[in-house]
């Protein structure tokens, strides 16, 4: 029988598979077809495994190493052991030693000490396929030593683990308070600041989201990755914009009349979200994340998208603009003195119709920019944020910042941190329970002004 | 019709006519517009504009309703004032007397446009003020304390002063260092809270305040209710100070007889909203005014 390997290129020619010398005058006809069978995969496997494992790029012979970790194939041994021995990049040497333990703790066949001290190997590892191995190794193994040593090392992971993934859901805890600080940091304005019950708040988060949709559509694909920074001053300008008319259209009017004001703007409201969905249609619109918010990176134990931390410092840096505008400016000063004395601050020269119109144009605009970086909007994706923003507000403390961002932090935080144990639903009626009970006993909320200035 | 209308005020108005056009509007748009024109309304939102409506109606009817029981009106209240003249002359001090509830503090409110007035003017300058709205007056040059002082609690001191820049130009606005040497104490407190002040403090900082806007009407209302006997000599030496640099009318509503009679230039005594005695201070009969303030 004639034992020669030979293999077809795509245009054609046949390659001697030893030699590497081209074969003429052959018809492919004429050689049998190798059967590809477990046993033929697992020789090439072993042998590509080992020979990524010498791959000359670091990160290759780590991914290599992984993925050995991960099928715990013995036939990869010798090479992982080759590769060690050699080995110069020290994360490649610890991945390398990571698979190499994780074959020799696996196997029955090696001495008791050298699989104990395969396992103190893997524990500081202390992922999901470490906790999977060595509970698999916890379960099967026949000596006793062993066992006791996979028992211990299993438990120290799976308290790391949970520990690892409280600090997860804190993490998504922080990234859910960021986008409800945006949410509710303007409806502090209005709300809070001017005594507005405002029901178009979350509909200025919409229209907001809509704003930066139509910027994506409308900007060629060269200009994308820049889409966001010239969304952001749309969506602001856009919610600021609706928010003036309606101040000046139906507000205004309506002053010191809280009932009326609430049915009126969710009268509003509802307008807004039906002109939406007659210019938009009813379904979710995509709006595509710019590169540099895409994407993810580890930390420890925890997964961090790059698009929250970028929501998050969004959040800060709108945060800290507004304190400022507040703290530091005159059109600030004014509005605050609006606040705490309507006719006096008329007294001493403010027009308090237009900087009730500029506090609307503020709140509603910073509403709008809330949203601006999420991945689907729809007509009513403003109904998910009015009421938790109110919350928000009232758990703060009427009127000011500082507890609106505190109120922001304990409800996106304690919602998050609710939710594995509860489930969504059972989470929000537990919070807003946890409000009612809390509001009974400090009714001015978190940061209740103190002193002789608030009886003043 | 009308006499329901009148018992709106102008936001009842602006939701009636809210209303009625929406109730107008709702079934043009439902029968109108042509089935397949492109403006047609798909029914449910016929049907929210309907529902929208009926809110609106409920809304109405509980105003109504409140209306009629007296509830959250907001003060269609009694007329205060009849029979007014009074002039406040540039360089002089001007001294308004009666007894309580008079209306005094409401004289100086409509002067300085926190009351409409039904008739008759305000002069200033040549000028009629009274459909100007407060903020127009104080760029003016009015300035005003209030009874109660009325003091921003949450800002600071120099923040107080510094929301009468708004009455001002742009390149005007400072805070004149006279302030400081009128009422010394402010220029220590510049950083505490307007609400932790003391009463004392509190007045002579909504003077300060006041004068902030470099007003050529300087209007106090009651300054020495209140406030120990110091501080009152205090603000009377100030005042006078104020008068003698010129250039300012100072107009004093006050109960304390003794204090403003020292004060004063003009006098003017007032009874159940109407000025009975005025004139100046040396022709005044000082029993004829006492006989108007005992009680």
């Amino acid at each position: 029988m004639n034992r020669r390997v030979v293999y077809q290129t795509t245009g054609g020619a046949l390659i001697d598979a030893k030699s590497g010398a081209t074969l003429t005058g052959v018809s492919p006809d004429s050689f049998k077809k190798a059967r590809v069978n477990n046993a033929l995969r697992r020789a090439i496997e072993a042998a590509l495994g080992a020979l990524t494992l010498a791959n000359p790029d670091p990160q290759k012979r780590v991914d290599a190493a992984e993925a050995v970790f991960k099928t715990r194939d013995a036939k990869a041994l010798p090479a992982l052991k080759a590769q060690l021995a050699k080995e110069s990049d020290p994360r490649a040497a610890a991945a390398l030693r990571q698979a190499l333990a994780a074959i020799v703790a696996l196997d029955d066949s090696t001495a008791a000490p050298d699989r104990v001290a395969a396992i103190a190997e893997l524990q500081p590892r202390g992922d999901e396929d470490a906790e999977s191995l060595i509970g698999e190794i916890a379960a099967k193994a026949k000596d006793p030593a062993v066992q006791r040593a996979a028992t211990a090392a299993l438990s120290s992971i799976k308290t790391r683990l949970a520990l690892w993934s409280v600090a997860q859901n804190l993490w998504y805890g922080v990234s859910a308070s960021s986008v409800l600080l945006l949410a509710a940091i303007g409806l502090a304005i209005t709300f809070g600041v001017m005594g507005v019950i405002n029901m178009t708040h979350g509909e200025m988060v919409m229209l907001g989201a809509y704003a930066t949709f139509v910027v994506q559509s409308v900007l060629p694909p060269s200009l994308s990755e820049w889409s966001l920074a010239i969304a952001l001053p749309v969506a602001f300008l856009v919610s600021a914009g609706v928010g003036v008319a309606l101040e000046r259209a139906v507000i205004q009017f309506l002053y010191g009349r809280p009932l009326e004001t609430l049915l009126a703007t969710w009268g509003v409201s509802l307008i807004l979200q039906q002109a939406v969905r007659s210019v938009f249609g009813a379904n979710n619109r995509q709006v595509h994340a710019p590169k540099f918010m895409s994407g993810a990176f580890d930390l420890g134990g925890l997964s961090i998208t790059s698009g929250r931390l970028w929501i998050i410092a969004l959040a800060i840096l709108a945060f800290v603009a507004l304190q400022l505008a507040l703290r530091a400016t005159s059109f600030g000063l004014r509005m605050r003195a609006v606040t705490q004395n309507r006719r006096m601050a008329a007294a001493m020269g403010i027009s308090t119709g237009r900087i009730d119109m500029l506090a609307f144009a503020l709140g509603s605009g910073i509403a709008g920019v809330a949203l601006s970086q999420i991945d689907n909007v729809s007509p009513n994706l403003g109904q998910g944020y009015i009421i938790d923003s109110f919350m928000v507000v009232v758990l703060g403390g009427v009127g000011n910042l500082w507890g609106t961002l505190l109120g922001a932090a304990t409800l996106g935080v304690a919602n998050k941190l609710l939710e594995p144990m509860t489930g969504a639903a059972l989470g929000k009626i537990l919070l807003l329970v946890f409000i009612i009970l809390f509001i009974q006993k400090r009714p001015r909320g978190l940061f209740a002004l103190k002193g002789r200035a608030v009886e003043a | 019709m009308i006499a329901l209308l009148s018992r709106f005020d102008r936001a009842g108005l602006a939701f009636l006519a809210l209303t009625l056009g929406a109730a107008a509007l709702t079934p043009v748009l439902a029968l109108a517009v042509p089935r397949d024109s492109p403006f047609a309304m798909p029914p449910y939102v016929v049907a929210l504009l309907g529902k929208y409506l009926c809110y609106a109606i409920l809304a109405l009817a509980l105003d109504l309703v409140w209306g009629y029981c007296g509830i959250l009106s907001l003060g269609h209240g009694a007329q205060a004032l009849r029979a007014v003249s009074l002039k406040a002359e540039i360089g002089r001090v001007t001294c308004v007397l009666g007894r309580n509830g008079v209306g005094k503090s409401s004289l100086l409110r409509a002067i300085i446009g926190q009351e409409k007035i039904a008739r008759g003017a305000v002069r200033w300058m040549g000028e009629d003020v009274a459909a100007l709205p407060p903020h127009l007056r104080a760029r003016r040059g009015f300035g005003y304390a209030p009874q109660g002082r009325e003091i921003f609690p949450l800002l600071t001191v120099r923040e107080n002063l510094m929301t009468g820049f708004a009455a001002l130009p742009r390149d005007e606005r400072e805070i004149d260092e006279g302030i400081f040497s009128l009422f010394p104490v402010l220029a220590d407190m510049l950083g505490r809270r307007g609400g932790d002040l003391s009463g004392g403090q509190q007045q002579q900082l909504a003077i300060a305040r006041a004068l902030v806007t470099r007003p050529k009407l300087l209007a106090l209302d009651e300054p020495t209710e209140g406030i120990q006997p110091s501080i009152i000599r205090d603000i009377g030496r100030a005042i006078l100070h104020l008068k003698q640099r010129g250039g300012m009318a100072i107009l004093v509503v006050e109960q304390y007889f003794e204090w403003a009679r020292d004060l004063a230039d003009d006098y003017a005594v007032m009874e159940r909203g109407a000025v009975v005695l005025a004139g100046e201070r040396k022709d005044m009969v000082e029993s004829e005014v006492r006989k108007r303030l005992s009680v």
